[in-house]
């Protein structure tokens, strides 16, 4: 046979390569953020640092990129839910967009279906940007938040996690020569090592502690105590749920925080809100407070406190049943009665991007992405803070606030025991509080959660600290 | 008939008589002209109570309002149930009872010394009015800032006069009465105003007559003063007391009702159940009841103003 000429082979060649290299190299269709240009939607949005350090100076830039004009209205926490609810028990299409936080109201609104199912525009290739990373770049803390009946489908989007941390003096430790706790039982010794009378007239110009007070709202600060005790706000017994609140270990939570407050913080707790705490910790007259983890960015601003470069933050200390960093994360959903769902989810795929977020992140607002916390950009406030963060991230589970459809009374009811421990701080006193507020918790339960199939906060192979 | 179209022109007699449109309107005039007022009376009072009342005999609850229900009177009896219903009744009329009466005592007094010729009274006046004019909820934050137990204002007054602190907001046992303090500053001048007005429209004859016979200007005050000023009292705690019952915006922005429900009014309790925890029917039967309270006082208030005193 003859062989074939070499004139021949390159000819083959040079054909082969010429039609294959434009399949390899042709540019991949650029995704069209510009598809639903000239429509407009309204979210409702709760007051938060991350509004200002993320939301809302990147809108102009989506409505340049996409043509959509965004209406936003942030209120503080309570007027906006009264608001959702009511447009949303109206089936008002005029809201789009709204922002909430599963752990609090995302039963209560699930088991009403006013939060629309996010999974076809996830697995639609229009309307998702390839590479959007979702659940993967998500961190694990924050998916656990996101479902909360059994089956449920996606129908919130999970951006921010601030862990409840305890903010602490670094100063006013080395100073005195305290260790920085890493127990319960050092927490407290430190706190009473800590409230100082200065100038020696019987009344502390320091105090040693600080935390929320007020009733049903004190249930998000007091939650990492009660399970670091071993105690919970809700069990299983024969699958069904039953309040947890008169265990044995509850009520020593209940003890120990009641007491850490009446005698280490200043009578004015008591009625404080979270602000008045922060402000406090700002002005330099108290050692630690138990706060959200971005209250940081408060604290280190040398224009708002006293205190900025002389704080650290470490997760609240393990304690006889273990360590569980609370993490209420917030989440964006889409109403089910507008009529704009699609351009709806536009805003929240590109706001939830990962640059997006890297610049949400990196101006204070600590977000869900894994990615954003490992960019060469991103520096956090405090070495301590970044540690107790990433921890919080990947071990932490939503506990603030006992999970119910009937949320408020369910907060009201574990609220009354704190008043209680605080105010009264006897063991009897508070067991029979704790007894009778179980009792009215279980029959809120038993008559608001028919029917439901409640997920538990620490899903199976969740990771342990 | 001839006297009732003696005074309109002819033509218009024929027209009416023709039954015309301008006929029709000339018969009806008087309807015609509150038609506006009935309507929005009609759709802005009448049917919201209307809707109340209904919704008082549903079990609607806010997050699932396709599933409501006609029940009766079964909310009207389980609210009494709830142990914080009855409290928060007391509540209210502990805390309208106090502040009605320190505001009438004390703007009584204020308007009696008003009623003197006093240099630079309008100065005083005008001065006197403010808290009645300034934002509820300003006003609330800056009595927060005072009642704090550590940093407060009042506390540091209580402290100079060697005075232990008081936990003004802090205990269930000072809420209401640091509310009535606050509700006493903001609207006694208005009772003040009332009484002072009711005090100038006196007659002069009773007093002349009362020094001549020598009697004291206690006696004056108690045998003349207030027969005379009785209608004036009664309008002021009429209008004050509705007032105080309904008081919602101190309360909420002060106390939220707390602490452990200590300071929590009917109408915050409503309030709560509304829109908070999405109980809607029973917070329509409570409104009820509360509406009935108020019309309850002001029937007494209303007997006590028509009763004959003798002087």
């Amino acid at each position: 046979m003859r062989g074939i000429s070499w004139k021949k082979l390159l000819l083959a060649v040079v054909v082969s390569v010429s039609v294959a290299v434009p399949a390899t190299t042709e540019p991949a269709a650029a995704f069209n953020w510009r598809q639903f240009a000239g429509e407009s939607i309204y979210g409702l949005v709760f007051v938060a640092p991350y509004i200002d350090a993320w939301l809302r100076p990147l809108i102009p830039e989506f409505e340049k990129e996409t043509g959509i004009k965004v209406r936003m209205e942030a209120l503080i926490d309570t007027q906006v839910r009264q608001k959702q609810d009511i447009i949303l028990s109206g089936k008002d299409p005029s809201l789009d967009f709204y922002m909430l936080q599963m752990d609090n109201r995302g039963l209560k609104l699930t088991a009403a279906n006013h939060l629309e199912n996010l999974e076809p525009y996830l697995k639609d290739a229009t309307l998702t940007p390839p590479g959007y990373g979702y659940p993967d770049d998500w961190a694990g803390g924050c998916l656990n938040t996101e479902r909360v009946l059994a089956g449920q489908p996606l129908n919130n989007l999970v951006f921010s996690a601030q862990a409840q941390v305890l903010h602490i003096r670094k100063d006013l430790f080395e100073k005195h020569k305290v260790k920085v706790p890493e127990t319960l039982a050092e927490l407290e010794e430190a706190a009473k090592r800590l409230t100082i009378d200065e100038n020696g007239d019987g009344q502390p110009d320091i105090w040693g502690f600080i935390s929320r007070a007020q009733g049903g709202l004190a249930t998000a600060s007091f939650a990492s105590y009660l399970f670091n005790h071993g105690g919970s706000w809700i069990k299983r017994v024969d699958g069904r749920r039953v309040a947890n609140i008169n265990a044995k270990e509850s009520v020593d939570a209940f003890e120990y925080y009641g007491r850490l407050i009446r005698q280490y913080a200043p009578k004015a707790a008591l009625g404080n809100r979270l602000e008045d705490n922060v402000s406090l910790f700002a002005a330099g007259k108290v050692a630690m407070v138990s706060e959200l983890n971005y209250f940081i960015f408060e604290f280190q601003n040398p224009a708002k406190s006293k205190v900025a470069g002389k704080v650290a933050s470490i997760l609240i200390p393990r304690g006889p049943g273990g360590s569980y960093p609370n993490l209420p994360t917030t989440s964006l959903a889409i109403s089910p009665y507008s009529k704009k769902k699609k351009a709806t989810w536009l805003f929240l795929a590109w706001m939830t991007q990962k640059d997006k977020m890297q610049y949400g992140q990196n101006n204070g607002a600590p977000m869900c992405r894994k990615s954003v916390w490992t960019d060469p950009s991103y520096k956090p406030p405090t070495p301590e803070w970044g540690e107790s963060a990433r921890l919080a991230l990947e071990y932490g589970a939503a506990i603030a606030k006992p999970t119910g459809v009937a949320i408020s009374q369910l907060r009201d009811a574990a609220g009354a025991v704190i008043n209680v421990a605080i105010r009264d701080g006897g063991r009897a006193a508070i067991q029979a509080e704790a007894d009778k507020q179980a009792k009215v918790m279980n029959d809120l339960i038993e008559s608001t959660e028919k029917g439901l199939e409640i997920v538990d906060l620490f899903r199976p192979g969740a990771k342990r600290l | 008939m001839t006297e009732r179209v003696a005074s309109y022109p002819a033509g218009r007699v024929e027209s009416r008589r023709r039954g015309s449109l301008s006929g029709w309107v000339d018969r009806h005039i008087a309807f015609l002209f509150s038609l506006p007022t009935g309507v929005l009376l009609l759709g802005l009072v009448a049917f919201p109570v209307a809707l109340v009342l209904w919704t008082s005999l549903t079990d609607w609850y806010l997050y699932t309002p396709e599933l409501r229900r006609f029940v009766g009177l079964v909310n009207y009896v389980t609210l009494w149930a709830d142990p914080r219903w009855p409290s928060a009744v007391w509540h209210t009329l502990y805390f309208a009872g106090a502040s009605v009466t320190l505001q009438l005592i004390l703007g009584l007094g204020i308007a009696l010394l008003f009623n003197r010729q006093l240099a630079g009274r309008t100065i005083y006046g005008s001065v006197l009015l403010l808290p009645t004019i300034a934002m509820p909820t300003a006003i609330s934050l800056v009595w927060k800032v005072f009642f704090d137990n550590t940093y407060g204002l009042l506390n540091h007054a209580l402290g100079s006069l060697g005075l232990g602190p008081v936990e003004w907001v802090s205990s269930p046992e000072w809420a209401i009465p640091s509310l009535v303090l606050v509700s006493v500053w903001q609207h006694t001048p208005f009772m003040t105003l009332l009484l002072l007005a009711g005090l100038q429209s006196l007659p002069t004859d009773p007093y002349e007559a009362a020094r001549i016979d020598g009697a004291s200007g206690w006696r004056a005050f108690r045998h003349i003063t207030l027969p005379l000023l009785r209608a004036h009292i009664a309008v002021a705690l009429i209008l004050r007391s509705i007032f105080a019952v309904k008081e919602f915006d101190i309360i909420l922005a002060i106390t939220g009702g707390g602490p452990e429900f200590a300071s929590e009014t009917m109408n915050l309790n409503i309030y709560l159940n509304a829109f908070d925890y999405g109980y809607t029917a029973q917070a329509a039967a409570r409104g009820v009841v509360f509406f009935a309270l108020i019309l309850a006082i002001q029937l007494v208030l209303v007997r006590l103003r028509s009763r004959q005193w003798s002087y």
